[in-house]
């Protein structure tokens, strides 16, 4: 009996040295995580800063003070350095949901910051759609209409050359919002307007991830665990900032939008405010107005919609006025992008499955019937009551599976939805398509380089 | 306008809150495995395809060298025809920018042995022209018995 006593009376304190060890356990791999995706990222940039290779585009010596000290970046740096980040992402990620309180805010901020940071100060990687969009604000600034002609029309440009010749004679596919958001780079030398793009692509960035944190908390989730799966996501971070994609900018109107439609209190304003923002990041990229039926659907109230008419005529109204109707035509971009097929996306690689050299028109016709009966059954169970950002988040992620013009950024598109939303499968979705695409980029490692 | 939501079938009338549906969530779940499943199996299956033809493609590459005695670096290999293992390789009959000088093109198939594949017949290009029927001479082997080779 007393030795009973004496063992009920050491056993939580045994049981709290246990939680103490394994607390310390946990936050010292959760740091060791950390350190291993920010040596990832740095590593990356500076091979990167070593010159071209199949991930490093040409481009001018801009960042040349971080030359010499890296190798140059090959498959065989880049690829595992992916591998290996991505895998300790997943498991930081898991680490601070299952332990919620293990990492200190201001330690998770400081680290997503340090991510965000070290991808700036580096060249551009993965993609020359930096190049295409300061050639695009050097004509806007020139008088050359970016909605009719591609940067061809400005053979003289600096930057001409970094432009991939697949786009060379590409109108601009964004929105007016995009571009005049972008004009300052038109107005400076090459060198310079890379680095307003860059800045631009930092200052989004850091915009989609303190939205993130403030929806996740208005809405009762773990803000910590939300800014480590938006902003320590490799395809976030290497993709996507690493390019200054405009994918940042949209995030950020989408976000922006998202935070005033969940604030309190809720009335008429934030819901036309909100669906109006929503409209201005589409006006940025057209994929983002997959946002406004889910809106519609679960608001049933006019503001949002008074809110939408009224940012979307602005918004073409200005776009007229400055380039006539082929700027105001925003599906157009959306449908010449449809027509591409890219080795990336699920579709391309269904039709290698099925025998065929490529996708065909029939498969672009079904996968659009495919993407249709998603939406059109997500927009029901909207109307039922279910979460329209989860919806939208959905439809998101329906896109990028079904579209033939997969880029690793478009995967990225739902993350910050899905870690404020309480259907769990929606990140599991995410992370899972996002693996299942790392592991498919990983092929050159395992065969030989024609 | 509630009074017309009122009026739709139970399955359509709007609701502020979703009504908990397990079996709905189990479908879901099991369409949302199963398209994982496809997605990952796709995927596999392209990483094996694209492992299968670097290697094949860098046997024609090493094959083209060892056949002309030409150990240039810039030589391209690819699929003649779609889901047959036959390929083509092409690159200059002297130095210069590729394509910028007279081409040697090779019609290969079957395995890669000892790094080579078996040469079956083969062409040549014009500088600074395309590899089409079109511009084709100087044809042999079963680019002369095809119809590969309009002008022999």
């Amino acid at each position: 009996m007393s030795s009973a006593t004496a063992s009920a009376d050491v056993e939580p304190e045994h049981g709290s040295l246990e939680r103490l060890r394994s607390g310390r356990l946990a936050a010292g791999l959760a740091a060791l995580l950390a350190l291993v995706l920010v040596a990832g990222a740095a590593e990356v940039v500076l091979d990167a800063a070593e010159g071209f290779s199949p991930m490093v585009p040409a481009q001018p010596a801009f960042d040349s003070w971080l030359a010499g000290i890296g190798t140059r970046l090959g498959y065989d740096q880049f690829l595992p350095t992916l591998l290996i980040s991505f895998a300790a992402y997943g498991a930081l990620a898991a680490l601070a949901h299952r332990r919620p309180g293990l990492l200190h805010a201001g330690w998770a901020v400081a680290f997503v910051a340090a991510l965000q940071l070290i991808l700036f100060a580096g060249p551009v990687l993965l993609a020359t759609d930096l190049f295409t969009n300061v050639a695009y604000a050097h004509e806007a600034v020139n008088g050359i209409n970016p909605y009719v002609h591609g940067p061809a029309a400005l053979p003289t440009f600096a930057g001409y050359h970094f432009v991939s010749p697949d786009w060379v004679r590409w109108p601009s596919p964004y929105g007016v919002v995009f571009t005049l958001v972008t004009l300052p780079a038109g107005l400076v030398s090459l060198d310079g307007g890379i680095w307003i793009l860059k800045l631009e692509g930092l200052i989004e960035s850091a915009a989609v991830l303190w939205l993130t944190w403030r929806c996740a908390r208005v809405r009762g989730f773990d803000p910590v665990l939300a800014i480590i799966v938006v902003g320590a996501n490799p395809l976030y971070t290497l993709y996507t900032l690493g390019g200054s994609h405009n994918d940042l900018l949209m995030m950020a109107f989408m976000l922006a939008g998202v935070a005033l439609l969940v604030g309190s209190p809720a009335s008429a304003g934030r819901e036309a405010g909100g669906a109006a923002t929503i409209v201005a990041g589409a006006l940025v990229k057209a994929t983002l107005g997959v946002m406004l039926p889910f809106l519609i659907a679960s608001k049933r109230r006019l503001a949002p919609i008074l809110g939408a008419v009224a940012a979307l005529a602005t918004g073409l109204a200005v776009a007229y006025a400055l380039w006539g109707s082929s700027a105001v035509n925003i599906f157009e971009g959306l449908r010449r992008e449809g027509a591409l097929v890219s080795s990336y996306s699920f579709a391309s690689q269904l039709s290698h499955l099925l025998g065929k050299p490529g996708v065909y028109p029939i498969d672009h016709t079904l996968l659009t019937i495919a993407l249709v009966v998603a939406l059109a059954y997500l927009l029901w169970r909207t109307w039922r009551g279910y979460d329209w950002i989860a919806a939208s988040a959905w439809g998101m992620l329906a896109i990028a599976v079904t579209t033939t013009w997969l880029m690793p950024w478009y995967t990225v598109w739902p993350l910050p939805l899905a870690v404020i939303t309480r259907d769990r499968r929606l990140l599991t979705a995410t992370l899972v398509i996002q693996a299942i695409w790392v592991i498919h980029q990983t092929s050159p490692l395992y065969g030989p380089v024609p | 306008m509630n009074e017309l939501l009122a009026k739709l079938p139970p399955w359509l009338r709007p609701r502020e809150r979703e009504v908990e549906n397990r079996l709905l969530a189990r479908i879901e779940s099991a369409v949302l495995l199963a398209a994982a499943v496809l997605l990952a199996v796709v995927a596999f299956n392209d990483i094996f395809w694209t492992v299968q033809d670097a290697g094949v493609l860098v046997a024609d590459q090493q094959t083209w060298r060892h056949y002309t005695g030409r150990d240039y670096f810039n030589v391209s290999a690819g699929r003649l025809v779609f889901n047959e293992p036959v390929d083509v390789s092409c690159a200059n009959s002297s130095p210069g920018r590729p394509g910028a000088r007279t081409q040697i093109c090779l019609i290969m198939s079957g395995p890669a042995v000892g790094e080579l594949r078996h040469v079956i017949g083969g062409w040549r290009l014009a500088p600074h022209t395309g590899d089409f029927a079109r511009n084709r001479y100087a044809c042999f082997g079963a680019a002369r018995t095809t119809r590969l080779c309009p002008n022999g």
